[in-house]
């Protein structure tokens, strides 16, 4: 079975090259550019995994988080954070209370990534 | 009296209300000479603001290891001195065989001292009594309005200082933001380009050509992406948005004493000394914001001394919740001038630091402080009459055992 992506990024190129890079992967992938967006993806696409960014217009990630987890589509779901070093607001406290399997700066190694999604057993 | 009060406003120079007063003092009382001095907030001793004689010879000169000559010497500065300030005055006047007579006045920031004095013995009369408490009251109020002034200027650079850094962080976060997004696609365009076309494809000197160019872009996106990860800690230090976890101080402090080098101590033959209490002890804080400040206060160590001397850096637990690190230097003390350090601002571009930095680029040493407190911990700087620097970092102790976690 192929394993569902959501991307949640407001950067259309950035989105571009991950969904290049993760279909190369064999992923099918969905891309939302904040995070009300992505809730809706989430509850109609229904991810294995998501990529998001913390600093996004409308709903940013940590709020994202926050209501991906009280959401019955949303609690068993992995997380991977990218993010700049500014966004990286969110505690450890905070990523552990939203079970956030990697949190990974950009620039973002794709060999590191390909090595955490592969960690992850999806 | 009114024109002393006046002139304090005008002026703004507690000189020239030294000035006024002295002379008016001194006609008045017909004092043989008149000492004042001055307490702020938190000293321990006065710091003498006038010292005058009517007519007669030159004032005797003190021996120079003499608290009220060093109290002189660093005037306006920070400064240690043992005893009580009425102390200091009537040695002053034991060394000259003089008699006096006590004002003391006191406002809300600071208090001080009148002393009027004879070389023989004199008590005041009744009107002149009177005259002093008039006047003690007089000098209270316009230390308040000096105080007053003192403090507006005290906000005013800190609100210069503090626009200067916000304006640099609002700047750093959007240079921060527009340089790192694009610099991040670039990458990973580049290394999807890497995998694709290359590890893949093998066309000769075509594949030679797209690998070296594909290396090329990918170091200089790693170099600005160094840079912007510094524009970053910037931001982030300046918003207070801070990673708090227990860090282990013993590794710190090490960390930092490796990072300016131990060969460049060695070099200029500074010997450093790492002798902590309890080396297995954690503390709270932001592991880069606290490395920043040990690293800052290594190199205020280090540039201090120039050549030959010794850091020492210790710690003690005062109690169950704090961790102290005293710093000590052998080298020169630092000027306290708030100007110098109100100037002195961050260098969020500052790479190498196994280069000693200039002093203009270094951190100023309040926005260590700054740091240090947003870690709910406390940075003092003292410059003891013995010379060198001392600093010492108040930090939160981690109360937690690792294995508890």
């Amino acid at each position: 079975m192929t394993n569902r992506l959501l991307i949640v990024e407001d950067e259309k190129e950035a989105v571009e090259v991950m969904t290049e890079f993760f279909e190369e992967l064999g992923f099918e992938v969905q891309a939302a550019n904040n995070g009300q967006e992505g809730l809706d993806l989430l509850r109609s696409f229904k991810p294995q995994l998501v990529i998001t960014d913390i600093k996004m217009p409308l709903m940013n990630g940590e709020k994202f988080l926050d209501e991906v987890r009280q959401d019955p589509s949303g609690k068993s779901v992995k997380v991977i954070i990218t993010t700049g070093f500014t966004d990286g607001g969110m505690t450890r406290d905070r990523m552990k209370q939203f079970n956030v399997s990697a949190y990974l700066e950009k620039p973002v190694s794709l060999d590191r990534l390909e090595e955490v999604v592969q960690h992850l057993k999806l | 009296m009114e024109y002393v009060y006046d002139a304090c406003v005008q002026k703004d120079s507690i000189d020239m209300l030294a000035a006024e007063i002295t002379n008016r003092l001194g006609e008045t009382l017909e004092a043989e000479f008149v000492l004042l001095f001055y307490r702020i907030p938190g000293a321990l001793n006065l710091i003498p603001i006038s010292m005058w004689r009517w007519e007669g010879e030159d004032l005797p000169e003190l021996p120079k290891d003499h608290p009220l000559v060093v109290a002189h010497q660093y005037h306006h500065d920070i400064f240690e001195v043992s005893g009580a300030g009425e102390e200091l005055a009537k040695q002053y006047l034991t060394s000259w065989k003089a008699h006096a007579s006590f004002g003391l006045f006191s406002g809300d920031e600071v208090s001080g001292l009148i002393v009027f004095g004879w070389e023989n013995e004199r008590r005041l009369n009744k009107s002149e009594k009177t005259l002093l408490q008039r006047l003690s009251e007089r000098l209270s109020a316009a230390f308040d309005v000096f105080s007053f002034y003192q403090q507006q200027r005290e906000v005013q650079n800190t609100l210069t200082l503090k626009n200067k850094v916000d304006q640099l962080t609002q700047i750093s976060a959007s240079l921060h933001h527009d340089i790192l997004n694009p610099l991040n696609i670039l990458s990973m365009k580049c290394q999807i380009f890497e995998r694709k076309h290359i590890l893949k494809e093998s066309n000769g000197d075509l594949k030679r050509s797209a690998e070296d160019l594909t290396k090329l872009v990918l170091q200089h996106v790693d170099r600005l992406a160094i840079v912007t990860q510094r524009l970053g800690q910037f931001v982030r230090q300046n918003r207070g948005q801070l990673r708090i976890e227990g860090l282990l101080l013993s590794n710190m402090l090490n960390n930092c004493v490796d990072i300016i080098g131990p060969d460049q101590f060695a070099a200029d033959n500074i010997a450093i000394e790492l002798q902590l209490e309890n080396p297995d002890v954690e503390v709270y804080g932001d592991g880069v914001l606290l490395e920043q400040v040990f690293l800052n206060l290594l190199l205020r160590s280090y540039q201090s001394i120039g050549k030959q001397g010794r850091i020492r850096v210790t710690s003690y637990e005062p109690d169950a919740f704090t961790v102290v690190v005293v710093i000590n230097d052998t080298g020169m003390r630092q000027e306290a001038s708030p100007e110098h350090i109100v100037t002195e601002v961050e260098s969020p571009l500052k790479q190498d630091l196994n280069q000693v930095c200039q002093e203009s680029e270094s951190s100023g040493l309040n926005l260590m402080q700054r740091y240090v407190e947003m870690m709910r911990g406390n940075l003092e700087y003292r410059a003891p009459l013995t010379g060198g620097n001392q600093y010492i970092v108040t930090l939160v102790k981690r109360w937690e055992r690792k294995h508890d976690e």
